[in-house]
């Protein structure tokens, strides 16, 4: 199986859903600031990882994790996927897309604002608080399948 | 016999790509700009709804056996195109999917009328203007499904 944690704007949240996922981070602890920048793809999105698949790791089922991120619409990129299974008659259980989405998305605006204008000090400290804050509800998103 | 995926996609996936669908699938005349009963006839013509786009219509087998489907991606497409073409590639899914988008061919009365249609839901306002603008918008269109026809979306 594979799974896709798709984010807003950036690749923050996707990828620490993917981080908890693989079991990289403790689920019971939220990581601080120092612990999330060590995450791998924990990082503003650019326009070409808009769409872009990018490899974590395997988890200890085998199951493949990617991150990606959307400038915004994900229920239209998880309905296409289903399409997609669909029209190649593929089972749903292959492929797998969870929306990472923060529960105030202009935090995603503010970060990048913080970023054109050069503050990117600014922007890794809002995004560490960002991701600090949606850690446990990313928990809940972490799609892991039973034995 | 596996032939192409041909994919249409334009904002809400009502209107331009619909009816590129159909002048491929030659359901509408290619010489001749169909009156309005002719798109209204057409599924999913100024019928769409928000729920679904992302959801790729079926709509029929070309000459060549080839799949045409459409789909609203609203202003996403690119990225949806991209992520759905890597999650092929993933997947090791057989048939090329070729996705083409249909938006530069959209009018500004298609984009209001759509809008005011679609978004707004006032369909007796918005809806003559939508069909006037695609007929406006129709050759624009065939030129398009032409040079798909003809290899030069590959």
């Amino acid at each position: 199986m594979n799974y896709i944690y798709l984010g807003v704007g950036d690749l923050y949240l996707p990828s620490v859903a993917a981080a908890v996922h693989l079991k990289k981070i403790d689920e019971y602890l939220p990581p601080d600031s120092a612990k999330l920048f060590t995450i791998e793809c924990f990082r503003h999105g650019e326009k070409c990882d808009e769409g872009a698949l990018h490899y974590i790791d395997s988890d200890e089922h085998g199951n493949k994790v990617f991150v990606s991120c959307a400038k915004g619409q994900l229920d239209v990129f998880v309905r296409a996927v289903q399409s997609l299974l669909g029209v190649y008659r593929i089972p749903v259980k292959d492929i797998k897309v969870i929306p990472c989405e923060p529960e105030n998305p202009q935090a995603v605006g503010i970060c990048k604002a913080l970023r054109s204008l050069g503050l990117w000090q600014a922007e890794s400290a809002l995004a560490s608080k960002l991701a600090y804050n949606c850690f446990s509800s990313l928990v809940k998103k972490v799609e892991r399948p039973t034995d | 016999m596996a032939g192409k995926k041909i994919i249409y996609h334009c904002y809400g996936g009502a209107h331009s790509s619909v009816v590129a669908a159909a002048i491929h699938l030659g359901q509408l005349r290619v010489d001749k700009v169909p009156a309005s009963k002719e798109l209204m006839a057409l599924t999913l013509f100024d019928k769409q709804t928000k729920e679904g786009h992302g959801r790729l219509h079926f709509f029929g087998f070309d000459e060549y056996g080839d799949e045409v489907y459409s789909v609203g991606c609203r202003n996403v497409g690119y990225s949806v195109t991209k992520f759905l073409t890597k999650i092929k590639e993933i997947l090791n899914a057989g048939d090329e999917m070729i996705f083409i988008d249909t938006l530069h061919c959209v009018n500004l009365k298609m984009r209001i009328g759509g809008y005011i249609s679609r978004r707004l839901g006032m369909v007796k306002i918005g809806r003559p203007i939508v069909l006037r603008g695609t007929r406006e918008a129709y050759f624009e269109l065939v030129k398009l499904v032409q040079q798909v026809k003809e290899g030069s979306f590959a």
